[in-house]
């Protein structure tokens, strides 16, 4: 089972667009605590995906680490993150794993310290291509994660053509 | 648990006062109750539109801003939504993602393609 760190914002993009249990079919994520707690407060709130996320977490299908404290000092040196963020991107640099992640001001980092990342769109259109979801549900998760991840018009499309144009029914 | 109060004196405008009066004489609540609500649900409200802001100038990150608004990030995307402030990655950063995650997925075909069919050949002695 592979191995990929989320932050807060892109792992609730990826349940609220219901791509999380095919995610974690083939993958394992880890979050830091910082990360959780975000999460803890939308089941305070009385959030579904909030709910959903800590039975995953309850169930091992969504870990929880933490990075090295001499890490999260030298990107919190260099970059102005919020602790969610700064945590996630200092796990993916100590565990050299890939890291989900949406937000620019992450993303900017993550290109600083060269830690590969990936929006929930690439995770869409990759469940698609290698046949971990369908046609009708990929469609279906495009529409939410427009709703949500409020991409730009350009990089929808982009996906869209690529499932209209797709193989897999 | 009790909460902490402090005193502070303001002047207010008299519409605003007559305003708070008549809501005190209609819902029959202290006046002093009527000036707490009204002042958190305003701090609430500032506090979500400064996040916005800080937000969009990029001095915030998502969660940054959620906090700030004391929102779930979920529902801090869903607002940011609605008042239609998009995701401005640059293209480059997509173009990147799409690399990255070819080469997360390669692996994972690596790991999930069928172990090839080793056939050992056995040398048939004749007897």
């Amino acid at each position: 089972m592979k191995l990929v760190i989320s932050d807060a914002s892109t792992l609730i993009l990826l349940t609220k667009s219901e791509l999380i249990l095919p995610l974690l079919s083939k993958f394992k994520i880890i979050i830091p605590n910082e990360v959780y707690l975000e999460i803890l407060k939308g089941k305070e709130k009385g959030k579904q995906d909030a709910y959903q996320i800590d039975y995953l977490v309850k169930q091992n299908k969504i870990l929880i680490k933490q990075p090295k404290e001499e890490t999260v000092s030298l990107i919190n040196n260099l970059c102005v993150l919020d602790i969610g963020e700064l945590y996630a991107i200092a796990l993916a640099k100590d565990l050299n794993l890939s890291i989900l992640i949406d937000d620019k001001k992450g993303i900017n980092t993550c290109n600083l310290f060269n830690i590969y990342f990936l929006t929930a769109l690439q995770i869409l259109k990759l469940l698609y291509k290698h046949k971990f979801v369908s046609k009708a549900k990929a469609l279906n998760s495009l529409y939410n994660l427009k709703k949500n991840g409020r991409y730009k018009e350009n990089e929808v499309k982009i996906i869209y053509d690529f499932l209209k144009g797709g193989y897999y029914e | 648990m009790n909460k902490k109060y402090s005193s502070i004196s303001l002047r207010l405008e008299n519409d605003l006062v007559e305003k708070i009066e008549q809501v005190s004489r209609l819902e029959d609540i202290e006046k002093s109750v009527i000036y707490r609500q009204s002042i958190k649900k305003g701090i609430k409200e500032i506090l979500k539109e400064l996040a916005i802001k800080l937000y969009v100038e990029e001095k915030l990150t998502i969660s940054g801003a959620a906090r700030l608004s004391d929102m779930y990030i979920g529902d801090f995307m869903e607002l940011l939504g609605k008042r239609g402030i998009k995701n401005e990655l640059p293209d480059e950063y997509m173009r990147m993602a799409d690399k990255n995650a070819e080469k997360l997925f390669k692996k994972i075909n690596k790991l999930n393609s069928p172990k090839k069919k080793v056939i050992y050949k056995v040398n048939k002695y004749k007897k």
